[in-house]
């Protein structure tokens, strides 16, 4: 009964317009109240959600990533890439890809990577010829490189949530594989896509200019490898990392790039800690409600009722694919890391999943769901940048959304996607 | 109108100096941070006062911020419903929200202040200082965003069509 | 009518202190005949355990198994129990705790609403090594060792002539891999469930800590029960920790089984006395109340 009341609550609250970190606050106050549980369990739950060291990482990600935005990094990626992959029919497109799976091993969100690139190549795309649709469809679902490839702050929640059986290290290094194919295929719907369109391609600018082109780039670009080695080699923890991180950004925008002013700095820092407030207060509440979860034995009762559906582990494992799709359709990524690990990270190791792989299979699962309609911040984000109708842009949008779940799919049966580079680099 | 527009700048006020403490913080945080790298690495002795401290100064990042975003709408919400509504019927719809913010807020408070009563006496490893503190964000947490939605509704009321809402352009420093 | 105990546990199901926990449960629904039944939540489920302290005194949880170490952080009483080198032996802790001074420490419980039952042993920790063994405290001068984020810790390792690292458990495979830290110290069979000892093949038997873990259940619980169900929780406890002991010892045979098959050396520290006389200024500073030089003479004095 009270974990009807959990849901149900949560739910209609929900759907009726409260913050989604808020619904969750809420839903789990009045269930404890419920079960005679002192509410003031309940907020210290929400203070106990945060106290947890590694999670100061997800700031820092954020900050870094701001960082290098204001400093101009976006511009330099894209005018990189494009002398890149400029010349292959409907080359701007392949750019916008290209331009994110480099830019996702920096930043640590697929919204911000919207926001970044889309800002810059929609625009430029639609003025190009490009049809505004496509522009869009490409910048959002290339986003989801932000996510896969390290680092990222989902796959810091989601080792939080874990509770140690999945290591940041190991989920970091997992995520470079999926996150190339997922890249490589999206560049093959959008060639397709071009071609059937007849879109153009761009001229080479000569290997000189490419040669400047990534002399400008790289220095940012080493931001994420900072981040990422940081942790690999042990030599940092990943907060210290992800703080590293920030630095190293700081002293290539002021001293190389020589675009940072106070005013950015201000700015920057302020668009930082509103993020961080965000994802707090969503993974503190979501902490009360993982409370009242672990009562109800929420996950025994999720692993009793799929193994009554099926003993297939192929099935569950399509189960759970399907469960998160859906999910991901109405909720947010981060409120859905932190309720979905703990009940149904047993269940995908009961069917034989290792915890990194479900990680990586969580992270492209919930990604997705932030370029579906009703509730994808990153369509959504996509579509006011181009100034089209999500009903619109979502019309031509499957072969894209073809392209990521064929790769989902790879992930989910072949272990070997997520699992065989890190068993490569961190054996032992 | 006019009592409620002073209030609103008041508000303003407090919402500026949260955005300048949490922005000083983060600041530290990443100093506190690059402290112990250096204390490990260059002076061979780790401070050990950073990680506790840092959880503390997330807690007071985090919490107060939080209730701004609900005077500055910046959290993240389920929009299809509301989208469908008449003006009338989206009125009630933030009305109902708004009370619901409301009671978790004084029920924050509540708890934040209950909390900090009992572990006053006790001290947060490796720094000292009074566990109490630990709790004070979730109290003040609490308090603001009461406040907030107070004013919020108190705008509704007075000015249904939000012409004049003092929170409508995102905030700058 | 039927009353489920919620139990907070830090530990995964399979460890003793998780199985004794789970029979505690089950001989009270036997011997109430199911009008109390216990349902542990492993793996700090419910809060880590500081939060699931606090929770006693909101009534959110009804027994615990709590470490000594952070017990103390509450009671003072409870700091006692975890000084450096305050036991002689395994046999002698038992003797304590099982004993007149077992039931001060619980006295000194009640202001955060918990009753003592029974005493679980915590195993005793010493020192791992990447480089060298260690056989007196000149051997650790300079090292930098990894302790937990408490005080007790800190002066206890420093006050041996080594750099305290404090650390989050997950991070000391790689930071001893790397060489970040010089060493670490835990029981045997974290040392060996973690696999620290693939990089770390030094395993020095200083037993600079043995700490005791307290069986609590709420004092709200405790005292609406009947003199007879008192004395039933008693016994159930009793026997729970008779388990966990037994377990814990079968536990750390395995453990030490495990080691030397892999090559650690270990090393008994044959002259335990420098190190305890290097424990003067930390005794100064932690044992400086009226009630804890007290309770310290007490322990000394068991046999
Ligand atoms: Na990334
Ligand atoms: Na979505």
């Amino acid at each position: 009964m009270g974990l009807t009341i959990l849901f149900l609550l949560f739910f209609v609250l929900m759907g009726l317009g409260m913050p989604i970190a808020y619904a969750l606050g809420l839903a789990s106050l009045i269930t404890f109240f419920y079960e005679g549980i002192s509410p003031a369990i309940a907020f210290q739950r929400v203070v106990g959600g945060l106290s947890i060291y590694s999670l100061l990482a997800v700031p820092f990600f954020i900050f870094a990533g701001e960082l290098m935005l204001r400093g101009g990094i976006g511009m330099k990626l894209v005018n990189l890439c494009l002398a890149l992959v400029g010349r292959v029919r409907g080359g701007l497109g392949q750019v916008n890809v290209i331009s994110s799976m480099v830019f996702g091993g920096i930043s640590g969100s697929a919204v911000a990577d919207t926001s970044a690139l889309g800002s810059m190549l929609i625009p430029v795309m639609k003025k190009a010829g490009y049809d505004t649709d496509y522009a869009v469809n490409v910048t959002v679902t290339s986003s989801l490189a932000g996510i896969v490839i390290p680092p990222s702050h989902n796959m810091v929640l989601y080792a939080l949530a874990a509770g140690g059986a999945a290591s940041i290290s190991n989920l970091f290094i997992a995520g470079i594989v999926p996150g190339v194919l997922m890249c490589l295929s999206l560049c093959v719907a959008a060639y397709l896509v071009a071609v059937k369109r007849g879109y153009r391609s761009e001229p080479f600018p000569g290997v000189r200019a490419t040669l400047i082109y990534a002399a400008h780039a790289l220095p940012g670009m080493f931001t994420g490898v900072i981040i990422v080695g940081g942790v690999l080699s042990g030599v940092f923890t990943v907060t210290e990392s992800s703080a590293i991180g920030v630095i190293y950004a700081l002293a290539v925008i002021a001293l190389l790039y020589r675009t940072l002013t106070l005013r950015m700095l201000v700015d920057s820092l302020v668009s930082t800690v509103r993020t961080t407030a965000m994802v707090m207060i969503l993974v503190a509440t979501a902490a009360s409600f993982a409370y009242l979860l672990s009562i109800y034995r929420m996950p025994e009762l999720v692993m009793f009722t799929l193994s009554g559906i099926s003993d297939n582990p192929f099935v569950i494992l399509l189960l759970i694919n399907i469960s998160f799709l859906i999910l991901g359709c109405f909720m947010d990524m981060a409120a859905l890391i932190l309720i979905c690990t703990p009940i149904f990270l047993p269940v995908a190791v009961q069917a034989g999943m290792d915890p990194v792989q479900f990680g990586i299979l969580m992270m492209m699962n919930l990604g997705l769901g932030l370029t579906t309609p009703p509730v994808g911040a990153c369509l959504f984000l996509g579509c006011t940048i181009g100034g089209i109708r999500m009903e619109q842009t979502v019309k031509t949008i499957w072969p894209f959304y073809l392209a990521i779940f064929a790769v989902l799919m790879l992930v989910t049966y072949v272990p070997a996607v997520s699992l065989w580079l890190p068993n490569l680099l961190l054996a032992n | 109108m006019p009592i409620l527009r002073a209030v609103s700048r008041v508000l303003d006020l407090a919402v500026w100096i949260i955005y300048a403490f949490s922005a000083l913080a983060m600041a530290s945080l990443v100093i506190f941070a690059g402290w112990q790298v250096w204390g490990r690495y260059v002076l061979n002795s780790s401070p050990t006062w950073t990680e506790q401290a840092a959880l503390l100064l997330i807690l007071y990042i985090s919490l107060p911020l939080a209730a701004v975003g609900i005077r500055q709408k910046f959290h993240l919400a389920v929009e299809i419903f509301p989208d469908m509504l008449s003006p009338r019927g989206r009125y009630w719809q933030e009305m109902f929200v708004l009370v619901g913010l409301g009671f978790f807020g004084w029920a924050m408070a509540d708890a934040g202040i209950e909390l900090m009563t009992r572990t006053v006496r006790q001290a947060i490893p490796l720094i000292g200082w009074s566990r109490a503190y630990t709790y004070l964000p979730l109290a003040i947490s609490g308090v603001m965003t009461v406040i907030f939605v107070a004013e919020r509704i108190a705008w509704a009321i007075a000015d249904p069509k939000r012409a004049s809402h003092p929170q409508s352009a995102p905030f700058s420093l | 009518e039927a009353r489920e105990l919620r139990g907070w546990n830090l530990h995964v199901p399979d460890y003793p202190g998780s199985i004794a926990m789970e029979k505690f449960g089950e001989i009270l629904a036997e011997k109430t005949e199911g009008r109390y039944t216990g349902s542990v939540f492993h793996n700090g489920q419910l809060g880590d355990q500081r939060f699931a302290i606090e929770q006693f005194a909101l009534d959110g949880i009804d027994f615990a198994v709590f470490s000594g170490g952070s017990l103390g952080d509450f009671a003072t009483a409870l700091q006692i129990v975890s000084m450096p080198y305050i036991f002689r032996s395994a046999e002698h802790m038992y003797a304590v705790v099982d004993g007149e001074i077992g039931e001060r420490l619980s006295d000194s419980l009640a202001d955060h609403n918990m009753v003592a039952l029974a005493w679980y042993t915590g195993g005793a920790r010493s020192f791992y090594t990447v480089s060298k063994p260690i056989n007196e405290p000149a051997d650790l001068s300079g090292m930098k060792i990894r302790v937990p984020d408490a005080e007790i810790f800190v002066s206890t390792v420093e006050a041996l002539g080594a750099n305290a690292t404090p650390l989050a458990f997950g991070e000391v495979y790689t930071a001893l891999q790397t060489g970040v830290i010089d060493g670490a110290e835990n029981n045997s069979p974290s040392f060996e469930s973690t696999r620290h000892y693939e990089v770390a093949k030094f395993y020095s038997l200083d037993e600079h800590l043995m700490v005791p873990e307290a069986l609590v259940v709420s004092k709200t619980l405790w005292d609406s029960l009947s003199e007879e169900d008192q004395q039933t929780f008693r016994d159930a406890a009793r026997e729970s920790a008779e388990l966990q002991r037994e377990l814990w010892a079968e536990r750390e045979e395995k453990s030490n089984a495990i080691l030397a098959e892999a090559g650690v050396q270990v090393n008994v520290v044959e002259d335990k006395q420098p190190f305890i006389d290097a424990m003067g200024p930390v005794y100064e500073k932690l044992v400086n109340t009226d009630e804890l030089r007290a309770l310290l003479q007490d322990i000394q004095a068991v046999e």
